[in-house]
């Protein structure tokens, strides 16, 4: 441990303990579950889309009900889930994987967790309102979210309830950077810490560097939509959008990067392998995250308002770092031990599903090709198999990893299984009939279409893979739910991993670490051991 | 001053970024944004440089000061919602909040 503690108060149990308790594991539990709370919300909002578009015509809502469900969807996905997820993911494991008995700065910690679910119930209020909750897009779109556009309270509790959800984001990331800059036990240098703390490291950066620019925009929003008049000049549109996706670029990587670092994780530990080119990692997670910060300009290709030549530039060459870190992934993979187990088939699927993502990123990162499916369905498709098809099998990759240590069962494999494969048919049938339809001239967010465009079929497609990935996250609650009364223990190192949240019991103790650490010679100190008792 | 290295090596590299950018387009808004954030970098690299490992510190199990504090900035922040009395409400609630850190700290 890299210290001692002296705790002054006694635990705290019971809901009060909830509210209060400021463990790092308690609460990233408290925070991954609020946050898959929200992911079912919104997973709602999108299946009520699905179920809209799946033929011509109105069917379930009202066109002013539609714009709340898209604009809601995306805004609970991103601020409320992947986003917090990715955060709880990082609060409950950096302390463990850099030896440090407690998280610093536990109380902006927890504050952090009450200001992200605070903000979801203001956003979500907005639905109680006289004219509904938020309908300018999960962007807040300028001039469809000004006053005169959206009048009312929902769209202004949109805005306080965004805010909120960046403040928590910048909450949690501070006291994870001040964990990894002034917790790591004895031995455990910055190029020894495992790639998934590294990933963490790189996606606070972000969060700090960006997500000020999302509280800025939504209090000049809001100062706006009280008469403040703050972008109604000829570039008031561009500069809302220069504001606000100068985070809404960069946020895309924070919902990246963590499960980058937990597929690397997962993939050595299921190779039986060291990670591949570590430094050569380290480099490009700095590299990949640095670019990932001066692309925002080409989600304005088509204003006409940015620079398209540098942001194209730039974005093109994310493909490099990117590149890498596929390599990498790869490389450890290769003359590896593979072991097929769930978490390594979550593992896989991100690394093929992702790459449809990143590909197709590579396609509207040129600017006569993003004029061409700008705005279109095209685009949602791109997304979603970077966040949803993408990013959420690197996240449930990770939950089936870290699941025996946060909670010392095991999920059961056969369920986990099933789990996968309904995952990969529904995300796969849901998304690649959305490139066709994109491609084919149908725009985003419409609530209707008409019978002569053709395209109900593929729409119709499309709505039975949303419910296949309905199913898929049924039967992982099933597993949760068996897991949780007949799961088999875990014990504290039931995939031979390499890293030290390994070294300690499942779950963990209050202060983490109850015996003396292993000593830490490089990034899987835990391998180290078992290649030192063979020789 | 080693822990502040890989955040330094970040700045420096928004830093190039931010002059290529600032070499391509004259748009005000564009070009003070990655300096914006050069800085807000800067002051996380001091931060990382000072970051030490007391040999004892007082960890609370339990802690009010943040859902205190949480209530407050959301109350602070529905006031342009709701009225003054929300925004006033919440600035109590702060005042309470570093109260009770306070409290805490000094056990």
């Amino acid at each position: 441990m890299s210290a001692t503690v002296t705790p002054p108060f006694a635990p705290v149990r019971g809901l009060v303990g909830l509210a209060v308790g400021t463990d790092h594991k308690g609460v990233a539990l408290r925070l991954g579950t609020a946050a898959f709370g929200f992911f079912l919300a919104g997973g709602v909002l999108a299946l009520l889309m699905r179920a809209e578009l799946a033929q011509p015509g109105m069917q379930v809502t009202s066109r002013g009900g539609y714009d709340q469900f898209f604009s809601m969807h995306g805004s609970t996905m991103i601020y409320l889930f992947v986003t917090p997820v990715a955060l709880a993911l990082g609060m409950y494991l950096v302390p463990l994987q850099v030896g440090a008995a407690e998280i610093a700065w536990p109380r902006l910690n927890l504050m952090g967790f009450w200001l992200l679910v605070l903000g979801g119930v203001v956003m979500w209020s907005g639905f109680l309102t006289r004219n509904g909750a938020g309908s300018a897009a999960w962007t807040g779109e300028y001039p469809q979210s000004a006053a005169v556009s959206t009048p009312g309270p929902g769209m202004d509790l949109w805005c306080a309830g965004v805010a909120l959800a960046a403040l928590a984001g910048i909450a949690l990331a501070a006291s994870q950077l001040a964990t990894i800059a002034g917790r790591r036990a004895p031995g455990m240098t910055l190029l020894r810490m495992p790639i998934f703390t590294w990933s963490m490291l790189v996606t606070c950066l972000m969060t700090v560097a960006s997500f000020p620019a999302l509280v800025l925009a939504m209090g000049l929003l809001l100062a706006d939509r009280h008469g403040a008049g703050v972008f109604d000049s000829a570039g008031g549109p561009a500069a809302y959008q220069n504001i606000f996706w100068f985070y809404g670029h960069p946020v895309v990587y924070v919902m990246f990067f963590p499960f980058l670092g937990a597929v690397l994780e997962v993939v050595a530990t299921f190779s039986r392998r060291r990670v591949f080119g570590y430094r050569a990692i380290v480099i490009s997670l700095l590299v990949f995250t640095a670019l990932s910060m001066s692309v925002w300009g080409h989600h304005m290709f088509t204003t006409g308002q940015v620079a398209n030549g540098y942001f194209s530039l730039t974005s093109t060459m994310l493909a490099v770092p990117a590149g890498l870190e596929y390599l990498a992934m790869i490389g450890t993979m290769v003359g590896g031990a593979i072991v097929l187990r769930t978490p390594m088939l979550f593992a896989l699927g991100f690394i093929v599903q992702f790459l449809v993502g990143g590909l197709s990123g590579i396609y509207v990162a040129s600017p006569p090709l993003d004029y061409h499916v700008h705005d279109s369905y095209f685009v949602v498709a791109h997304f979603h198999y970077t966040l949803l098809a993408g990013s959420v099998f690197g996240l449930f990759a990770g939950v089936y990893y870290w699941w025996p240590k946060v909670t010392g069962r095991l999920l059961f494999e056969r369920l986990g299984r099933v789990h996968f494969w309904l995952f990969v048919v529904g995300t796969n049938v849901t998304f690649i009939p959305q490139f066709v339809l994109g491609y084919d001239g149908m725009p985003r967010r419409i609530a209707d279409y008409s019978p002569a465009y053709g395209w109900a079929g593929w729409n119709t497609a499309s709505t039975v893979g949303a419910g296949i990935v309905a199913l898929s996250v049924v039967v992982f609650i099933v597993n949760v739910a068996l897991t949780s009364i007949a799961g088999k223990p875990a014990g504290s190192d039931p995939w031979e991993a390499h890293t030290l949240e390994w070294a300690t019991t499942s779950p963990p103790p209050r202060h983490n670490f109850t015996a003396a650490l292993p000593a830490i010679r490089s990034n899987a100190p835990l391998l180290d051991l078992r290649e030192e008792a063979i020789l | 001053m080693r822990n502040a290295v890989p955040v330094l090596a970040w700045a420096a590299l928004l830093a190039a970024l931010a002059a290529m950018l600032a070499l391509w387009t004259g748009d005000l808004v564009a070009v003070v944004l990655l300096p914006g954030a050069v800085l807000v970098v800067l002051v996380v690299a001091m931060g990382a440089a000072r970051a030490r490992d007391p040999v004892e510190r007082r960890v609370p199990d339990a802690s009010a000061s943040g859902p205190l504090a949480a209530g407050g900035v959301a109350l602070l922040a529905l006031g342009a919602v709701a009225g003054l009395w929300a925004a006033l409400i919440g600035a109590a609630l702060l005042v309470l909040a570093i109260v009770a850190a306070v409290r805490e700290r000094i056990g």
